[in-house]
């Protein structure tokens, strides 16, 4: 008896959740683009007082929602790209702001070099071309940081990435750009002193005064939220690719176990390079998209923004892309609307801080969601028997899904004090006796008259159930039928009638 | 030229060592060239010797045992053919090349895997991964690749998978193929890390203590299997063990390691009753 409950319960598939992970994976994946792009929609839409907003009566965006969504897309691609490096190369770099001040300074430059010098129209051309230029330019950086610092372990190489974010500061804060267009076009520098006479200044060491992404001399916000919005679409196209991948997973190694690593193959420092550098691209393209905000000036570009980006990627998950995005948005636009508490603004906004970090790593808070979430996905366990044909096609290499399986009887929720039996299969049987309430079990099984049998059951391996436990199946099953025509039974599922007499 | 590079020139020049008194080589491979030759190969820490006068010559589809006390330096030695450490006297010549100054990643490029001793998974990955982390340099494709989707990203990606399971099938885990790692218990964690090492088509296998926390029936498995391996994938293998089981019933040929020295080497029986073997283990016999 105990071999065959065995037997059953290797038989047992638990269908506990709906999808692979494979298909989760795929499924999380396109969530993110899916509320990204529904985000834009919905602020763009809102912003130019467009049909969506209208059907919620959305009334006229306020002058402060209008002026979050482009810094909180430049803000999710820099905490995406810094997750990059921390979450899936598992290296602390405290140095993100410096390549986001490259980026913003080379932004400024190359923009009004193109708008003001060339006098280029089309700011969607202008600012890819910015973007582009920014990139490229934080990337180069990233590089020759990179050589040196990747080689580092641990506490040293976040201390040097601090001290490198630190040092690109010092040095762009005494950067002095002006543009010259009296005899043809020409970029004017000066450094460490401010040496320039005329032209319009670009950047002024610590304070830089031509904001990108302006038609004239105002913002062009409409073409911002667009550009913004592509920005983040290219950072999760970037991020997504490059971790679902071969270098992905080789980048990923390094961070879990990199002797391993080296052991398989892998050179570590070669793919630590490849995530800092990817990082400090999209970080230099997300420093061009914040230089359209006048609150933002190089000297802002120091230790407290990168450690922010940190906090942004903690809160958020390391190596998962939606949880930074959410987090993200939730902690740029809190300060932003405690602005009314004043004084008490950063207390409030360190508590809210302090709270989530403690709630989302609680094993008590953790052990309430996954109760909730389970409620919501009954586990049901299934016990599925088969008839003789279907052995023939098991012991031919058929599994149990596919080919000719002939499933006699499936038992569902077979937990360990439910005996909930739910027959398939079968045509209803004539013979079924009406039966009146409050019927005793042992009475209803004389009843019934003789047993109900049902033909031999056999498991998904293919070994035949024992006389025993077919005996009891086939009572129990006797027992069920009578039960619910009695009428009292709930019916789980569809009844297809009894078994064979 | 320093005393080191002149030993090793005076010993590449004579391969073919002269059996039995150096090396156990199986008959089927005494006509070719030897997968491992060490001459002289030691390593020195400050004034601790961890390991002296190491020679051994692996055949080219042998199954060769390292054993002996904890703390004899095999791990050690492993470290060295895995170029971990650098040794600093002696040398390694693999597949007819010498190993001097090569690093970790190039010794496995040039065919060396390993397993390791406290097992080291990548434990937030799932199984598959890991086994696809072995797969990296057999089945290859740009970044550039993957970062556009191209055709041969999807291709390369299938056959890694395809890969994938047939090398769990080994050990019957395509099953849990989608199992984060650190979730395993202990003998699949070690199996897992057997397979990961034959994804990247090694010419030696270097297994450290594969049946460490087996019990006897899995020990024997394990044994079928690693003779399975050698049959299937026509590779050298060498294992560090402590279980004498596995050793005797599945070694060709048998080194015997105290104190970073070898102390005895041979087939099976001949370790069993040689008296300094047994003195390693067991101490000395007490006299009166």
């Amino acid at each position: 008896m105990q071999n065959n409950a065995s037997a059953l319960q290797e038989s047992v598939r638990r269908r506990s959740r709906a999808f692979s992970p494979k298909a989760r994976h795929i499924l999380y994946k396109s969530f993110t683009f899916l509320l990204v792009t529904l985000a834009f929609v919905i602020f763009y839409d809102w912003l130019c007082e467009g049909p969506v907003s209208g059907l919620f009566a959305m009334g006229k965006i306020s002058r402060s929602v209008k002026g979050y969504f482009v810094p909180v897309c430049a803000w999710v691609v820099a905490a995406v790209s810094l997750n990059l490096v921390v979450g899936f190369s598992g290296e602390l770099s405290l140095g993100h702001a410096g390549f986001m001040s490259i980026g913003y300074s080379t932004g400024i430059v190359v923009y009004n070099l193109l708008t003001k010098g060339y006098g280029w129209e089309n700011i969607y051309l202008s600012m890819a071309v910015t973007m582009l230029a920014a990139g490229l330019m934080a990337g180069i950086i990233g590089f020759l940081v990179g050589i040196p610092v990747l080689r580092l372990r641990g506490d040293y190489l976040a201390i040097v990435t601090l001290a490198c974010a630190e040092i690109i500061k010092s040095l762009l804060q005494c950067l002095y750009v002006s543009l010259d267009t009296t005899d043809g076009v020409r970029l004017l520098f000066a450094f460490p002193k401010n040496t320039l006479t005329g032209g319009t200044a670009l950047l002024k060491g610590p304070t830089a005064s031509a904001p990108i992404g302006t038609k004239g001399t105002t913002t062009d916000l409409p073409a911002l939220y667009i550009i913004g919005f592509a920005l983040v679409i290219l950072t999760l196209f970037v991020v997504f690719n490059l971790t679902d991948s071969r270098t992905g997973r080789a980048i990923k190694s390094t961070r879990d176990n990199r002797i391993a690593a080296e052991s398989m193959g892998i050179p570590v420092t070669r793919h630590k390079m490849i995530a800092f550098v990817t990082a400090a691209v999209l970080a230099g393209m997300a420093g061009a998209l914040l230089a359209n905000k006048s609150t933002y000036q190089p000297a802002n570009f120091n230790l407290d923004m990168s450690i922010m980006v940190l906090v942004y990627v903690v809160l958020g998950g390391l190596g998962n892309v939606l949880g930074t995005i959410f987090s993200t948005t939730a902690l740029y636009i809190l300060p932003e609307e405690l602005r009314f508490m004043k004084d008490y603004r950063m207390l409030v906004y360190a508590l809210v801080l302090i709270f989530a970090m403690v709630l989302s790593n609680n094993p008590v808070i953790k052990g309430w969601v996954t109760s909730i979430v389970s409620l919501v996905k009954r586990r049901r366990k299934s016990i599925n028997l088969f008839a003789e044909e279907s052995r023939n096609a098991f012991a031919a290499g058929d599994d149990a899904q596919g080919a000719n399986a002939r499933e006699v009887l499936v038992i569902e929720d077979a937990g360990e004090n439910e005996t909930a039996v739910q027959p398939e299969a079968a045509e209803p049987d004539s013979n079924q006796a009406e039966l009146p309430e409050e019927v005793p079990a042992e009475a209803l099984a004389a009843q019934a008259g003789g047993r109900l049998t049902l033909e031999r059951l056999y498991t998904a391996d293919g070994t035949p159930l024992d006389d025993e436990t077919q005996r009891r199946i086939e009572l129990g099953l006797m027992l069920y039928e009578a039960y619910v025509d009695s009428g009292k039974g709930k019916k789980k599922g569809k009844k297809k009638g009894g078994g064979k007499a | 030229m320093t005393e080191r590079q002149e030993k090793q020139t005076r010993h590449s020049d004579t391969r073919m060592v002269p059996y039995p008194s150096k090396a156990i080589v199986p008959e089927r491979d005494l006509n070719v060239a030897p997968i491992l030759e060490t001459h002289h190969l030691g390593i020195q820490f400050g004034g601790l010797k961890a390991v002296d006068d190491f020679n051994l010559i692996i055949g080219r589809s042998e199954i060769a045992g390292l054993i002996g006390p904890n703390g004899a330096g095999k791990t050690t030695v492993f470290n060295m053919l895995t170029k971990v450490y650098e040794p600093t006297e002696g040398s390694v010549i693999f597949d007819g090349k010498d190993m001097m100054g090569k690093s970790i990643v190039q010794a496995s490029k040039l065919g060396i895997a390993r397993t390791f001793q406290n097992i080291r998974l990548f434990n937030q990955m799932t199984v598959e991964e890991n086994v696809r982390i072995g797969l990296h340099n057999q089945i290859k494709y740009t970044t550039a690749t993957a970062l556009l989707r191209l055709p041969n990203f999807w291709i390369k990606e299938h056959r890694q998978h395809k890969r994938a399971l047939e090398l769990l099938s080994i050990f019957g885990m395509e099953g849990m193929a989608d199992v984060r790692a650190g979730s395993l218990p202990y003998g699949a964690q070690r199996r897992l890390e057997i397979v990961r090492a034959l994804a990247t088509g090694p010419k030696l296998l270097l297994l450290d203590e594969p049946a460490a926390g087996m019990n006897p029936h899995e020990t024997e498995e394990l044994m079928n299997t690693i003779a399975r391996i050698r049959d299937e994938f026509n590779i050298a293998i060498l294992l560090i063990e402590h279980d004498m089981s596995l050793v005797m019933g599945v070694c060709e040929g048998i080194c015997v390691l105290n104190f970073g020295k070898v102390i005895a080497k041979g087939t099976a029986r001949e370790i069993q009753n040689n008296p300094v073997v047994i003195e390693a283990y067991l101490g000395k016999q007490k006299e009166g």
